[in-house]
């Protein structure tokens, strides 16, 4: 029925078969991306690490395919829409995909660099400070953290990777933001009240907020991503109170859709033993 | 050295995709020529007139650039991923729009791809898209009114269950069960005349 077994509380239920029929309940909608945000969260919580499932929505794909032709033919798109289209890849290509960059030429390559020693000193200082503080918070993290990879392998959630100490929770993405494929790395520091988001691939054209739960359900926007022309997201941000008043750390795009969700670990369940429910 | 797009014109979706994660905006424009029309009819009805339509072609095209390298030809056809990106790109409009374009079904579905083949698909693409195109329409048919609008709210004005339950003024429970039984109808439909997404 399923890859692995749930090890988090994020989806609510604990038996298995149960999540399944709640999920296959809710595909339908969720192909439509008619579900509200909780609904939604749930599902893709579960398609994670339910193959099954997954293998269930895919038979959804003919009908949204389908719903999609049904369109009204207006005939081609005019020809300012191409144009439009060249202009806007132009300016991509010089700015915010340096991944192409790489396979251009020398000459081009060049050319991009040359951009980049126009940045006015505006944008590059706080650049700078903040690149020069998160090496050190980072150095603090790697000391507190001082941990095995071992250790780190025993601590697996269901969404996340969790390297721990009794301070810091480090929960990586294992899956990319299904509206722009923003990857990375999220941190919570338990003896600051800091969080931090580390990330790339994100689109800077879609708003990213991050959002705290606390045991009674409740959602606090912690701040809005800020994310650098090129998709990287380096970002460290104040819990409005305690992290361990808080349950799970959302992350969700400009429409509200849920892209991330990590259960905030307290230390007891953090110390259990691998395999355990973190519920 | 440059190729036009018109050197591209015999290579299939993969080759072409491939060209476009390396960064050849010549096979996007292909991709363009080929489904360009496509995309356009699908976002028109989505958001209610041609101008944000054709807004939307642009969205689609530049996301579709920018995620090239997301793009698995093993996972699905290329245009079966474009229309997606349109769906989730319109859905996205139109929340942030706040505002509801014409009623899904308001006009007749016409032939959308009568011209496709002219801009050089191929013509197994071209005949699996058709058929799946009159096969859907058929099975929205055998859906009962009330099954049949939830859908088609949901898919084509981008509400959520109780946005469309508020909209029909029904139990959000009436609605999840009407869209429920609807796509599992709609399933069984297309599966049973055997077709699948592209």
């Amino acid at each position: 029925m399923s890859d692995q077994p749930p090890n988090s509380s994020a989806l609510k239920l604990v038996d298995p078969a149960g999540e399944c029929s709640f999920c296959r309940d809710h595909l339908g909608a969720y192909s439509l991306q008619a579900l509200d945000r909780v609904d939604q969260g749930l599902v893709e919580q579960h398609l994670r690490w339910c193959a099954d499932c997954r293998n269930e929505l895919v038979r959804h794909e003919a009908i949204t395919t389908g719903l999609s032709l049904q369109g009204v033919d207006v005939g081609v798109p005019a020809p300012s829409t191409w144009m439009a289209i060249s202009a806007r890849l132009t300016e991509d290509d010089e700015t915010t995909v340096p991944s192409r960059r790489a396979s251009t030429s020398a000459g081009q390559a060049s050319a991009a660099g040359r951009g980049a020693r126009w940045l006015p000193i505006s944008v590059i200082a706080p650049l700078v400070l903040a690149v020069i503080l998160l090496s050190a918070w980072s150095w603090s993290l790697q000391r507190d953290l001082a941990v095995s990879e071992d250790e780190l392998s025993n601590h697996t959630l269901l969404n996340s990777t969790l390297a721990t100490s009794q301070q810091v929770q480090l929960y990586s993405m294992e899956q990319s933001c299904p509206t722009c494929d923003g990857v990375g790395q999220v941190g919570v520091s338990e003896s600051n009240d800091m969080g931090m988001v580390v990330g790339w691939d994100f689109d800077p054209q879609v708003t990213h907020d991050v959002w705290g739960v606390d045991h009674a359900g409740e959602r606090s926007r912690v701040c809005s991503l800020i994310i650098a022309q090129d998709g990287a997201v380096m970002q460290m941000f104040s819990f409005p109170d305690a992290p361990s008043n808080f349950t799970d750390l959302l992350i969700t795009d400009q429409s509200g859709k849920l892209v991330y969700q990590s259960h905030i670990m307290a230390t007891d369940e953090v110390t259990a033993p691998s395999g355990s429910p973190a519920s | 050295m440059t190729v036009a797009p018109t050197d591209l014109l015999g290579l299939d979706d993969a080759e072409l995709s491939r060209m476009v994660a390396d960064g050849s905006a010549e096979a996007l424009e292909v991709l363009y020529l080929r489904y360009g029309r496509v995309v356009l009819a699908f976002s028109t009805r989505m958001m209610g007139d041609r101008q944000s339509g054709e807004e939307l072609v642009q969205e689609v095209f530049v996301r579709a650039w920018r995620r090239a390298r997301s793009f698995s030809s093993d996972r699905g056809s290329y245009v079966t991923w474009l229309l997606s990106i349109t769906h989730n790109l319109c859905i996205d409009e139109i929340r942030k729009r706040n505002r509801r374009p014409q009623r899904a079904g308001s006009t007749d579905p016409v032939q959308v791809l009568v011209n496709v083949r002219d801009s050089g698909p191929s013509v197994e693409l071209t005949t699996e898209l058709s058929e799946l195109r009159t096969v859907m329409a058929n099975a929205m048919k055998t859906l009962p009114d009330h099954q049949r609008q939830a859908v088609e709210l949901a898919f084509y004005q981008g509400l959520t269950q109780r946005e469309v339950a508020e909209a029909l003024d029904e139990p959000l429970g009436t609605i999840k069960t009407r869209i429920r039984l609807g796509m599992k109808k709609l399933r069984d439909y297309l599966e049973e005349h055997e077709v699948s997404a592209p």
